[in-house]
């Protein structure tokens, strides 16, 4: 079963995934709902990496899934505790509220 | 055969989750969907041979990201009223075409591709004979060590980091905040400079973190309240510095003896308030 499906299905999937994700980083203006469309164009890269490494027969890939993994966790949890501090301050979520750096 | 139609389910299911994430409006349905399409990909992950990996999926994705998103989400309240109809501008709608254009390169780059890099020695019946979780560990212990050890500093980091920005900057805002007993004034905050913070005590009647107190019209019982229940306070930090704090007391309120004495047992500092109306 797992052998019939082509590379190139996976491959496809992931680039659908992955521009649904950033079409959402684009179109959304919650922070919340982008930090969630980033983490889905990472899990589209994740599947890529996967699927290569088994049709590659290596594992390197399920590594670089697995880094890639923890990265995202601890970049979530830092991600989240900025927003949470952003939100104290100016009591909003909307990306465009967030532009006090802007010249 | 099989094995591809239920590829093409899962991957509907995984398709149609990605794209209610982005179309919902309520945040906490999103997350929801984000739920599903991270459930699919750990499908995908052990259709793939890489059991570890699907495991690993549903306990950092599902376990731990999702939920901090609905925890966050709930902590804040965090939906916009973003309206569909108003995303469908003309902005937007090139967004989506860029999108398009994006998945069209992508998937030609695909089809048009024959499979690049060399093949690995891991083969199924490797996986079969030693497992796969000894295999990835194998490669993760020996190759890859190095960014291995990194990934814990990176955790360590990531977690003393968090802390510290969910913690350090609480009281930042303001330099001072004061908490003021006058049954005259009807707001609940009043904001004279830009970093002090008047605050009417009688409307909020709990703690919070004030740098001191003002009484400026307020009863006995009032008065006996607030130091009933600063005696009380449990949180270590705020009690440690109720003995530095000022108190200023209008002499107009008229305070009984026994009130000014428990406000000079409370508070380190209890004075007459000089110049009315004007901010210490």
């Amino acid at each position: 079963m797992i052998g019939e499906v082509p590379l190139s299905y996976y491959l496809l999937l992931s680039a659908i995934l992955f521009a649904i994700g950033a079409g959402g980083v684009l179109i959304r203006r919650n922070v919340i709902i982008v930090l969630m469309c980033v983490e889905m164009m990472m899990n589209a890269v994740n599947l890529t990496f996967i699927a290569f490494s088994r049709y590659l027969d290596s594992t390197t890939g399920q590594i670089f899934v697995f880094m890639i993994m923890a990265v995202a966790a601890v970049e979530v949890a830092v991600g989240l505790a900025l927003l949470v501090e952003l939100n104290r301050h100016k009591a909003s979520v909307n990306i465009n509220d967030f532009n006090s750096l802007k010249g | 055969m099989p094995g591809q139609i239920f590829f093409l389910i899962v991957a509907a299911i995984s398709v149609i989750s990605a794209l209610g994430v982005i179309f919902n409006r309520s945040v906490v349905h999103s997350a929801l969907f984000l739920l599903v399409n991270f459930g699919t990909l750990a499908v995908f992950y052990f259709m793939l041979n890489a059991q570890f990996l699907g495991v690993a999926q549903i306990l950092v994705y599902a376990g731990a990201i999702v939920v901090l998103f609905l925890f966050v989400e709930m902590l804040i309240g965090s939906d916009l009223g973003e309206k569909v109809d108003t995303w469908l501008n003309g902005r937007n709608l090139l967004l989506i075409a860029l999108g398009l254009v994006l998945l069209t390169v992508v998937g030609t780059a695909v089809f048009e591709n024959t499979i690049f890099g060399a093949a690995g020695n891991t083969t199924v019946e490797v996986v079969d004979e030693f497992g796969q979780t000894q295999v990835i560990a194998a490669s993760l212990f020996t190759d890859f060590v190095l960014p291995f050890q990194l990934v814990a500093v990176l955790l360590s980091v990531g977690v003393v980091g968090v802390v510290w920005l969910a913690q350090h900057q609480q009281r930042q805002r303001f330099r001072r905040i004061i908490a003021v007993l006058d049954s005259t004034w009807a707001e609940e905050t009043q904001r004279p400079g830009p970093d002090l913070l008047r605050v009417n005590w009688l409307r909020r009647k709990t703690l919070f973190d004030f740098d001191q107190v003002e009484i400026i019209q307020a009863t006995d019982p009032q008065v006996a309240e607030l130091v009933a229940m600063v005696e009380h306070d449990t949180d270590s930090w705020r009690r440690s510095r109720y003995r530095q704090m000022r108190c200023l007391v209008d002499p107009d309120c008229k305070l009984s003896e026994d009130t000014v004495q428990m406000l000079r047992h409370t508070f380190g500092e209890v004075k007459n308030l000089v110049n009315k109306g004007v901010v210490a």
